[in-house]
């Protein structure tokens, strides 16, 4: 879809961006020094940082790509809000006050406590380095998919100015600014989501035939049978007799119908018409066996770049056309046209009697005419208590099929969910801002409160985008924002600036992770190393630090134009993976099993980081969304390792650290 | 490296240990009976959503729990 700018929506967001970073710059003016750079002197109070907590964490990924999942597949969005939430279960019981009173700034230092050894630095200082690098490409595809409709600018300017904007933010200020900028920008998505929320739940649910630029989609029939669409001839519509066009090479004729958009203008008269543009129709039997035609959109991209939509050029102007939004209520229980207001309970019991268009794309499988690439957007009437279940988006479908591949699939993603939160080097570090244990563990509960709380607003600002008929066919990142815009500009701006904020505010989060571990694990360990005596300056590891918050930020910029088109929930998968396959193994043991070694744990990060890797790569979704190759030739038989990953980590810290276990017990 | 075994955590594994058979069954019926999800718990609400939503709630539920307990245990 097109998007066009408001100079509205652009001073509101300016305003909204300017005020968080100038307020965070402002609160964070006194930090000196490294421990003032990396963890805030661990003087940010536990409430703060509990809010902060939520401001890491709830990253583009949650508000765009969960809304967006949602929006377009209902219930399997949900199931990321529960396992992402999940993660903090464990965060809290198992982590937060242990690797607080055994670390100073990183995460490595927490797992290097009891060793003083190179290699954990090393090993833990690359995971995290891995880890924070596979995050920041979707907050960078979230920054690219934000700036379009609400600032007209092309994708890879967000990808630039969100890359820009942070690198000054992680240079001039460190952990206390990022602390506050992430403190705000919770804060502010938590209550805008509230009201969101509360104005979907107000304007309840309305029956629509299209989506809010006021299109028609048509529908026609039952057609006596599918065997009269013959090339040439005319079709009975109630709009008239409309000729029956050819479709371009590659549309399968026994799926779709291409019509004249309007009659003939008499019944033998064929020749009228035949210049005039086309809709297209699927084809579909309805429960009663008989045929229906559906009007679809659809998407060329031509050879030499230009884009069609519908046929006709994409654009706003005469002869132009764009896609129109979609998603909408087609039908209420009993006959209702529209709720009124609605209660949270209400709200889903109406859902759940309802009838929904929801759009799927096709890709046509072969690239017709002279390397020509089309998408086709076709509806589908989903009952709603289709929706209020899992197993809707194709990601979750096998869990209905009975393959147990797509169980395990499933299984493994959950679990990589439960366990990667508390792998998160960004997130870990948050732990050292705090003063004491006791801080740890209350600011992980505020932060419990407000994410959950978030979480359960998912729900409905994704089936709020459901049923907006805004959402844009082409982008399932783009609901929560144009869920928004049909709400109010303002409201849209306002969201926008979040939504932008947010991503600022967790990749300064994961630059810092990442410029640490090179500073103080990488680089400061091998020097300390190195020089016994002469370890290196606080000064000195700063400046590291920014130089490689910089390398770092540029490796995330072009990383984010790279991928700009894979949703970002499923990026998000990849870090949670590689994170809890890595890290927590060795986290838990250590903290709990007195007989872990330091060879342990390094062969436990190492192998764990790399077998997650690995899997991905040679995983079937890579193959397909990455490579562009068959999935069918994917060598693991599921796409998330942490199923297999995850205990293998737990397994060989347990195996090298009984092979490697001194003689006499250690005290 | 074991921190001492006090009150604190051995609270803290027992309400871990609740969470993560919560949180299993419900990942379990998801894949291995996911028909189950679609029953109807409250006369507008199916499984799916009652069970999730209070996944979430009950994160919240024992956090708050713990947090209440931990720093009574923590007064002198």
């Amino acid at each position: 879809m097109i998007y066009q700018a408001s100079p509205l929506a652009v001073t509101i967001f300016a305003m909204v961006v300017g005020l968080t970073l100038g307020l965070s710059f402002w609160l964070g003016r006194k930090a000196r020094g490294a421990s003032g750079y990396f963890a805030a002197h661990g003087q940010i109070p536990w409430w703060v940082n509990g809010v902060a907590f939520a401001g890491d964490y709830l990253s583009a990924a949650s508000f765009l790509g969960i809304c967006g999942m949602i929006a377009f597949y209902g219930y399997d969005g949900f199931l990321y809000s529960i396992g992402y939430l999940a993660g903090w279960i464990v965060a809290l019981f198992l982590i937060a006050e242990p690797i607080k009173k055994l670390g100073r700034f990183t995460f490595a230092d927490a797992l290097n406590a009891g060793f003083q050894s190179r290699g954990i630095q090393v090993a833990a200082g690359v995971s995290t380095l891995i880890v924070s690098l596979l995050y920041l490409i979707p907050q960078m595809v979230g920054a690219g998919a934000l700036v379009q409709p609400l600032l007209g600018l092309q994708h890879w300017h967000g990808v630039v100015l969100v890359g820009t904007v942070v690198m000054v933010i992680v240079i001039t200020a460190g952990m206390v600014s990022t602390t506050y900028v992430q403190f705000l920008k919770g804060a502010l998505l938590v209550v805008f989501s509230l009201i969101l929320t509360l104005l979907v739940l107000r304007g309840g649910l309305t029956v629509q035939q299209g989506g809010i630029d006021g299109y028609r989609f048509e529908d026609i029939g039952p057609i006596p049978s599918k065997n009269d669409l013959i090339v040439g001839q005319t079709l009975q519509t109630p709009a008239g007799a409309r000729l029956i066009q050819p479709l371009a090479a590659g549309w399968d004729a026994t799926q779709y119908v291409k019509l004249a958009r309007s009659a003939i203008a008499t019944a033998n008269g064929t020749d009228a018409a035949s210049n005039d543009t086309s809709k297209i129709f699927r084809i579909e039997s309805d429960a009663q066996g008989q045929t229906l035609l559906r009007e679809v959109q659809w998407f060329d991209r031509l050879a030499d770049g230009t884009r069609l939509v519908n046929g006709q050029p994409q654009g706003t102007g005469p002869g132009q056309g764009d896609l129109h939004p979609v998603g909408y209520v087609e039908s209420l229980a009993d006959g209702k046209t529209q709720t009124g207001p609605l209660g949270p309970i209400g709200y889903l019991g109406e859902i759940q009697t309802s009838k929904l268009a929801l759009w799927r794309e096709q890709k046509l499988a072969t690239p017709n005419g002279q390397g020509t690439t089309t998408t086709i957007y076709y509806r589908q009437s989903v009952a709603g208590d289709r929706v209020l279940r899992p197993g809707e988006h194709p990601m979750f479908s096998g869990l209905r099929s009975g393959a147990w591949t797509a169980k395990l699939e499933f299984l493994s993603l959950m679990l990589a969910l439960f366990a990667g939160t508390a792998s998160l080097p960004h997130i870990l570090i948050r732990y050292y801002t705090v003063k004491d244990a006791a801080g740890a563990r209350k600011s992980t509960i505020v932060g419990i409160g407000c994410i959950g709380f978030f979480y359960i607003l998912t729900l409905y600002l994704g089936l709020g985008g459901m049923t907006s008929g805004a959402l844009d066919p082409t982008d399932t990142n783009m609901a929560a924002p144009l869920l928004a815009r049909s709400l109010s500009p303002i409201l849209f701006a306002i969201v926008s600036a979040i939504a932008f904020t947010t991503v600022l505010g967790t990749v300064s989060g994961l630059i810092l992770a990442a410029a640490g571990a090179v500073a103080h694990d990488l680089i400061g360990g091998a020097i300390d190393a190195r020089q016994e005596n002469d370890s290196l300056s606080e000064q000195s590891k700063i400046r590291i630090a920014k130089i490689a918050s910089v390398i770092v930020g540029i490796l995330a910029m072009g990383l984010g134009v790279l991928f700009a088109k894979l949703n970002v929930t499923y990026l998000v998968g990849w870090a949670f993976s590689v994170a809890a396959s890595a890290n927590l193994p060795a986290l838990v043991m250590l903290i709990y099993w007195p007989g872990t070694t330091k060879a342990g744990v390094i062969a436990a990060v190492w192998i764990g980081m790399l077998s997650a890797l690995a899997w991905i790569l040679l995983s079937a979704d890579t193959y397909s969304k990455v490579y562009g190759l068959p999935p069918e030739s994917a060598l693991v038989p599921f796409s998330q390792p942490g199923l297999v990953t995850i205990p293998l980590g737990f397994l060989v810290l347990w195996t090298v650290s009984r092979i490697t276990r001194p003689q006499k017990p250690a005290t | 490296m074991t921190p001492p075994r006090t009150h604190d955590s051995r609270l803290a594994r027992n309400l871990f240990v609740i969470y993560l058979i919560a949180y299993t069954s419900f990942i379990l019926i998801s894949a291995l009976a996911p028909s189950w999800m679609e029953t109807r718990v409250t006369a507008s609400l199916n499984l799916a959503v009652v069970y999730g939503v209070g996944l979430i709630v009950a994160a919240f539920v024992l956090a708050m729990l713990y947090g209440l307990r931990a720093s009574d245990a923590s007064q002198p």
